[in-house]
């Protein structure tokens, strides 16, 4: 057997696709990251401190394999789901009674969403918590806001598609939130609905950015997002020294290009040349062997979740009955909150928008480098509690209007 | 591009300051970005359809003694209520004036309420408690040929047209 398998790995077919040997040595290794396409995100060597498990949680990684369940599960709905008012509603009964393992596929694409949701919340927490976001990766948070307001758009996107009562009215109020935009705020409803009421119009568009736009955007902001970690110097360390100046790396730079490429120039982090040679080690077999773990691991709790656990569906959409509470899911309900004290302006406009704003300037406010690469250092103790206390707003608003908001959207006590 | 400044250029030009590089190359690069404005142009547009095929505004109600004086009735499809407070009937939109969601009469306490943000609006319409930030609109309607109400949802009319 051993003998066949060898044969096979010496042919001219197998060496046609695979360039490198065995990696038993730390050169095939090497390649073996180098060489193969869908590895060479890695770098060969990777610093110890970054594969510490509770120093990331793989957080970043799990969001991305969740993208990847999301995106095989969702096309394999593509092909039942039809996006017409009349069938949609049908088309996903018809997924969840009918179609073999139809209702596992589409629970492990909502539940996947949720986690993904979730993931991405965790991740942007541990970057802020362990300081991350500071120079030189600045601007991958900004790119990593615009992935975490993605996140949410597909998730928006995509529980509209059942055409089911929560779906309708989720338009229904999402859309009439984009008046909130000053000026033209009737002008981006009529485009966002292809018209002046929630009808088929409406259906395809969010179909359209469900199922394309929004998720080529995310590969694009993905990719450059990953890229950049790398460009960036890695996994954030406190080891990673940061010089702020380019007067002697430039003229060296000139002389090896090879420096360019592997590091901005003004970040003194160059792979193994100058760091102690025990803190680097072989992505392959360390990072590698982790990240198969973590993706089994997700991947089982994902399967069990959708086999035990449905994903919801309402009743028909009803354009004549809007449902009494209509609450949205739970990552929209802190702004269903928001919105049901101010109006469309606030609500639905400038604080969603403020948010985000603020959330991208966030490494710009305040350039330092104090405590990167450390949970919850002490340098950083003041942002750290403005951080906490918006997120911990933002929890106390999701408790309220998920479990203390009844009929008419009135305080009324969980039990 | 204002007077001054195309002035300002056309003398920059006439004085030589700008080569003819210069010049060929802002022709380029304004050849090149007008025809990027002018794409996404195209493509706002035709993300705005031209024909919309969406219900009329407009829809026949019953006749007018239908609506006895200080009955509420509504036309659920329509999203609509009509109303006869005794001083003639108007049609008073069930569409919150907040985000959009359908309201409820509550006959008891004589107010609409509004199951989406707790928006509140008293028998008038008049928006008195949540987050809505105006009262429910009132619709434009008439007696039509064959004696009942015809209200237009596309016209919205002021609190005191009444039909009676």
């Amino acid at each position: 057997m051993n003998n066949i398998i060898e044969k096979l790995k010496s042919s001219r077919l197998a060496k046609s696709i695979i360039r490198h040997g065995n990696p038993d040595n730390d050169l095939d290794r090497s390649l073996l990251m180098n060489n193969n396409f869908f590895l060479h995100l890695h770098p060969v060597k990777i610093n110890k401190h970054g594969l510490k498990f509770n120093y990331t949680f793989g957080l970043g990684g799990i969001s991305f394999f969740l993208f990847l369940i999301l995106v095989i599960t969702g096309g394999l709905l593509m092909f039942y789901y039809i996006p017409s008012t009349e069938k949609a509603y049908k088309s996903v009964l018809d997924i969840v009674y009918t179609v073999p393992y139809g209702r596992i596929i589409r629970n492990m694409h909502r539940w996947a969403a949720q986690g993904m949701v979730v993931a991405v919340l965790l991740h942007m927490c541990r970057v802020f918590f362990t300081g991350s976001f500071k120079e030189p990766r600045e601007f991958n948070w900004v790119i990593g806001v615009f992935l975490f307001v993605l996140t949410l758009g597909l998730s928006f996107t995509g529980y509209l598609l059942p055409w089911d009562q929560l779906a309708f009215w989720a338009i229904t109020v999402g859309s009439d939130m984009a008046k909130g935009v000053p000026i033209i705020g009737e002008e981006v409803r009529f485009l966002l609905l292809g018209g002046n009421i929630v009808d088929q119009n409406a259906l395809i568009r969010f179909y359209t950015l469900h199922v394309f736009i929004l998720p080529a955007l995310a590969v694009i902001l993905m990719f450059v997002h990953f890229w950049r970690v790398r460009k960036d110097g890695g996994i954030s360390s406190p080891k990673n020294t940061y010089i702020n100046s380019s007067v002697n790396t430039e003229k060296e730079s000139q002389k090896k290009t090879y420096t360019l490429m592997t590091a901005p120039k003004n970040l003194k982090i160059t792979y193994g040349t100058d760091k102690e040679p025990d803190e680097l080690v072989m992505t392959y077999p360390n990072l590698l062997i982790m990240e198969i773990i973590a993706g089994v691991i997700v991947f089982l709790l994902l399967l069990l979740m959708s086999v035990y656990f449905n994903a919801p569906l309402e009743e028909l959409a009803n354009p004549l009955k809007t449902p009494n509470p209509a609450k949205s899911p739970w990552y929209f309900i802190a702004l269903q909150e928001i919105v049901s004290h101010t109006t469309a302006f606030w609500g639905g406009f400038f604080i969603p928008a403020a948010a985000i704003i603020i959330l991208m300037a966030v490494p710009y406010i305040k350039p330092d480098h104090n405590g990167v690469g450390v949970w919850f250092a002490r340098e950083r103790k003041k942002e750290l509690i403005v951080f906490a206390s918006a997120l911990g707003l933002a929890i106390l608003l999701t408790i309220i209007g998920q479990y203390f908001r009844g009929p008419g959207w009135s305080f009324v006590l969980p039990f | 591009m204002n007077d001054n400044k195309k002035e300002s250029i056309i003398s920059q030009i006439t004085e030589k300051k700008i080569s003819r590089k210069k010049l060929i190359s802002m022709i380029g690069l304004g050849a090149f970005s007008a025809s990027i404005f002018t794409s996404l142009f195209a493509a706002v547009r035709f993300l705005t359809p031209k024909v919309l095929y969406e219900p009329s505004a407009k829809f026949s109600a019953e006749t007018p003694d239908t609506y006895k004086v200080g009955s509420v009735e509504f036309v659920s499809e329509k999203k609509t209520y009509l109303v006869n407070d005794g001083k003639g009937i108007y049609a008073q939109s069930a569409i919150c004036t907040h985000l959009g969601c359908t309201v409820n009469w509550q006959a008891g306490e004589k107010e609409y309420h509004c199951p989406c943000h707790g928006s509140k609006f008293d028998k008038d319409g008049k928006n008195i408690a949540g987050p809505a930030p105006r009262p429910l609109d009132r619709y434009h309607l008439i007696k039509g040929k064959d004696g009942r109400i015809v209200v237009d949802t596309g016209k919205i009319v002021d609190e005191n047209a009444r039909l009676t």
